[in-house]
Parts: C-alpha cells; sequence; structure tokens
C-alpha cells in the first residue's frame, strides 16, 4: 500500500498538484519517505516471493547475497535515476509523461496499467483467501494448480474480492488509514515468522541451515536438486521486480515531494525490510513447513498460522487485503480515464471483478515470479523516454516535452519507442520461453535509445 | 485517553517483537508465543485507531502498487 507522503505525514494539504509542480511548502523532508517505504514494501505478495525462490531452488547462499546486492542496485536506481528528476520537475509520471507523449497515449499506458494491476490485485486476493479459508477447512490448491481445485475455494475467492472490491470502491479512506496503523504490526509479524521458523528447522549454524535448505529443495522437487535461478537471475529479480517504480518512474509521483534527492536513499527501509527480511522469512516459513509437516505448497495462509498462529492468518488477510484495494482503485482510475463519462466507482467495480476473476485461477499467485517480471518489462520502458528527454533532448538537439509543444495526443516517437522492445520482449518470453526478468534492463535501454533516435529522425518542430 | 491507548499500543508492538525471540531462546513454549502474539495483535489493532492517522486524508492515485 502506498500514499503519498502528504498523507503519510498526515498534513492538511489537500491539494494533490496533479498538474503543477508540487510547491515549497509542500515539500517534506527525508523522515516521511523512510516512514512509508519501510512499512509498505511488507505486503501480501512478499509470503509468495519467498517461497518461490525455495522452490525455484535457489541456493540459501545466492539468496543472502543475490537479494542484497539486488535490493541495493534497487535503491541506487531510485536514488539516482527516478528522484533527481523528480525533485527537479515535481510532477506526477502521467503528468511528465503527457508532456513528452500526448495525451492519448498515456491513457494507453494507462490502460496498460490497469490491466496489469488488475492480475496484481488477483494475487493479492488469492493470497488473503487462502488465510480465511483455513477455519473452513478449505483444501488449498496445489503448486502446479492452474485452476480452482474446488467449489469451496472459489466461493471464498468470490466473497473475499467482493469485499476487497466494495471497499475500494467505497471505503477508501478507511482502509488507507487502516493499512497504515497495520503496517508495523505486519513487518514485526514477518519478523516474527521467520525466527519461528528458523527455531522449526532446529537449526544452529550456517552450515545446517544450507544442509536443511537443500534438504527443502530436494523435498519439494521430488528428490532432485534443481535450480531455474542462479546468482544473476537472483540479483535481477530483486532489482527489477518495483521495475515500474524506479528506472519506469512510477515514483517521480511520490518523490516530487521530496525536499532533496538524497531522500532516494529511503527506499533502502522498503528494500531491505519488505524485499530481505520478509522474503527470507517466508522463504523459512516454507521450509519449517516442509519439515513438519512434508507440504511444499507455498500457500501463505497454512504457512504463516503453522508458525505464529492466528496472528499470522490474520497478517496474510490484511497483507493481501491493504495491498489488493489501493490497487483495484488505481486499475478503476485507470479504466475511468479510459472511459470518459464513467463514474469512479463502477470502473473501480469492475476492476474488482476482473482481479475477482484472476484470483479464482491460482497460477496468477503461483506464478508471480515470472508476471512482476512482466509488469517490469512491459511498464518500465517509459521511464527511460522521460529519463532520455529530461539529460539527453537538448544536447542531441531535440525539444524537450514534445507533446506539449506540437500539441500532439500521441507521439509517435514515443510509441514506437516502447512498443518496439516490448514487442520483442514479449516474443522472446511467450514464444522462446526465455524468463522474463532478463528483459526489463533491455527492453528500457532499447526504448530510451530508439526515442531519441526517432525523434531525430522526426524532427521535433512539427506537430505529429 | 489518546496518550494511554499510546503507550498501550507501543507495548503491544515490542511484546509482539519480543515473543519470537523469546520462542528461539526456549523462554516459551510455540502455543504460549502464538497466543501471546494474538493477545498483542488485539491490542495493537484496539488501541492504534486511537492516536494513528485520525485525521481525514484523500486518497491518492500515485503511483504503483507495492510488490
Amino acid at each position: 500500500m502506498k500514499e503519498s507522503p502528504q498523507e503519510v505525514s498526515e498534513s492538511h494539504v489537500v491539494e494533490e498538484f496533479e498538474t503543477t509542480p508540487v510547491p515549497e511548502r509542500a515539500h517534506k523532508g527525508a523522515k516521511a519517505f523512510w516512514g512509508m517505504y519501510s512499512g509498505e514494501h511488507a505486503a501480501g505478495t512478499e509470503f509468495m516471493i519467498g517461497p518461490l525462490f525455495l522452490l525455484a531452488g535457489v541456493s540459501l547462499q545466492n539468496i543472502f547475497w543475490g537479494l542484497l546486492l539486488g535490493n541495493l542496485l534497487a535503491v541506487l536506481s531510485w536514488r539516482y535515476i527516478c528522484a533527481p528528476i523528480a525533485t527537479k520537475a515535481r510532477f506526477t509520471l502521467y503528468f511528465h509523461l503527457e508532456k513528452i507523449a500526448g495525451k492519448k497515449l498515456v491513457k494507453i499506458y494507462n490502460l496498460a496499467n490497469g490491466v496489469l494491476f488488475c492480475f496484481l490485485a488477483g494475487a493479492m486476493i488469492t493470497v488473503s483467501a487462502t488465510a480465511v479459508g483455513i477455519p473452513f477447512n478449505l483444501e488449498m490448491p496445489a503448486f502446479d494448480a492452474i485452476y480452482p481445485n474446488s467449489a469451496s475455494f472459489v466461493i471464498i475467492v468470490l466473497a473475499v474480492g467482493a469485499v476487497i472490491s466494495a471497499v475500494a470502491g467505497f471505503g477508501y479512506n478507511a482502509v488507507s488509514r487502516f493499512a497504515n496503523i497495520a503496517s508495523p504490526w505486519m513487518v514485526l509479524i514477518f519478523l516474527g515468522c521467520g525466527i519461528v521458523a528458523l527455531k522449526q528447522l532446529g537449526v544452529d549454524s550456517w552450515a545446517g541451515l544450507e544442509a536443511v535448505w537443500t534438504e527443502s529443495i530436494s523435498f519439494a522437487q521430488g528428490g532432485e536438486v534443481k535450480t531455474s535461478m542462479g546468482f544473476l537471475e537472483v540479483v535481477l529479480f530483486a532489482w527489477f521486480c518495483n521495475a515500474a517504480m524506479h528506472v519506469g518512474m512510477s515514483d517521480l509521483s511520490v518523490f516530487r515531494y521530496a525536499k532533496k534527492s538524497s531522500s532516494g536513499w529511503a527506499t533502502a527501509g522498503g528494500m531491505y525490510v519488505g524485499h530481505y527480511m520478509a522474503w527470507l522469512a517466508a522463504a523459512l516459513m516454507l521450509a519449517a513447513q516442509i519439515k513438519l509437516t512434508q507440504s511444499s505448497d507455498p500457500v501463505p495462509g497454512p504457512m504463516a498460522f503453522n508458525v505464529v498462529g492466528i496472528a499470522g492468518i490474520i497478517c496474510v488477510v490484511v497483507a493481501g487485503w491493504t495491498t489488493a484495494n489501493p490497487t483495484i482503485y488505481r486499475a478503476g482510475l485507470a479504466f475511468q480515464a479510459m472511459l470518459p463519462g464513467t463514474s469512479r466507482l463502477s470502473m473501480t467495480l469492475l476492476a474488482g471483478s476482473v482481479a475477482t476473476i484472476a484470483a479464482i485461477f491460482p497460477a496468477f499467485a503461483f506464478k508471480l515470479l515470472g508476471f512482476v517480471g512482466l509488469y517490469g518489462t512491459i511498464l518500465a520502458p517509459m521511464g527511460a523516454v522521460i529519463f532520455a528527454d529530461w539529460y539527453l533532448s537538448k544536447r542531441i538537439g531535440i525539444t524537450p516535452f514534445h507533446a506539449e509543444v506540437s500539441g500532439c495526443g500521441v507521439n509517435k516517437s514515443v510509441l514506437f519507442a516502447w512498443l518496439i522492445p516490448v514487442a520483442v520482449s514479449l516474443y522472446f518470453i511467450f514464444v522462446q520461453g526465455i524468463t522474463t526478468w532478463y528483459f526489463v534492463l533491455p527492453a528500457w535501454i532499447a526504448c530510451g535509445v530508439l526515442f531519441l533516435v526517432f525523434s531525430r529522425m522526426r524532427g521535433t518542430s512539427s506537430a505529429n | 485517553m489518546k496518550n494511554i491507548c499510546k503507550w498501550i499500543g507501543l507495548l503491544s508492538i515490542v511484546v509482539t517483537f519480543i515473543l519470537p525471540f523469546l520462542f528461539l531462546l526456549g523462554q516459551v513454549e510455540l502455543e504460549a508465543m502464538k497466543q501471546g502474539l494474538l493477545i498483542a495483535t488485539v491490542v495493537w489493532f484496539g488501541t492504534a485507531f486511537f492516536w494513528i492517522g485520525s485525521k481525514e486524508s484523500k486518497p491518492t492515485p500515485d503511483g504503483d502498487p507495492i510488490l
């Protein structure tokens, strides 16, 4: 869950500065950003991602060091790519992009965002449903399940999805406040899950932990120890799982409130709490579950219940709910932007319905590692357009903010610079079966370069 | 009232932090720890509502969902 620092600091500021630079009186110090990122990157998806590392056969050493380096690269991306532009331009991503790409193209980009948000929210609803189902003795779907395994699972998912969608439509503010209250508690429950799991594994040394870890992988993989993720893949995953936010510039919307670009370091709080401690804790939970119950299904509800009891179930529900809620809300706004004249409520409910239908299929949650890479591959390249326009356009004779200057609705240089690398990446991902997270950086670089080349070739003085 | 809630809430969060370590060190049983965490959870949510973010805030669609 994420709010602007306006909300985090509980200020009285009501303007959102959507079409104007954030004025100095609304600037916030680094403290607001440390609090926001530390608390809010411990989300429902963390319960899924950690265990998926174990099931992918990642060695313990590669997890510890790979995540350490990958998260550092993510922090550096926020600090040196996103935050400097945010604190100079002080625009939201959408307004900044509109000036370069044109209003119509931003709507298309927004729609892509909205659709991907729905699937992310779907994964979060699935996560919550696994916890809600425990009191009903719900039989959980297996790791390789694509379709729901029972009518009960479908009913619980539909019920959870309906509640989350309705709340996103009617009571966003209440959940936003609830999420702020829950975040420090959730971080500690995540930590507690890891500590208890460690004890349940019965290890007292690094070597012992490595041995248990390898045994767990072997059990999960039916007696073999194969890995589909080495050190490089772990680094790339950790670096790019939030690619849309840092190199993709989505967090321009957040850091436009920062007094200084050094506030970008605050993302370290989120990365090393949510994407290091919480992922490790969740991975250890699965290892403990394998040892105690001989089940390798990475279903968050039962895993959390095994280690910390009912508090764990509450944590899974709350983590899934508080992150799915704003995701559905934002997807609704994206759909509303595409369909002028529709109400926000109806579009939020539409987004919630799509997310709930996606949640019925557990494969979306269990394939989250790949989906997160896909999300970055499609959305992050637009950040390269902003980066190239900001730093390089004047140097090579291109007018910055071309769409604003020319008044065009679709800047074709941006459109093709975005579509070509994304289409090539999708071909390799879906046709050739290559892992998604290899393509985020190449697509980002290609998009930036193509934008400059196309803009230079087409000239920038005429409306396009 | 607000101050009392704040201190009780902070105490519950400290308990949430400490209990798993006590279990790790063998000072409490698993079931006792789970019950303690549940009580601390109820106390935290019961008290935090009175002192965290009580001012109304506008929804802002900034940024992407957190993963």
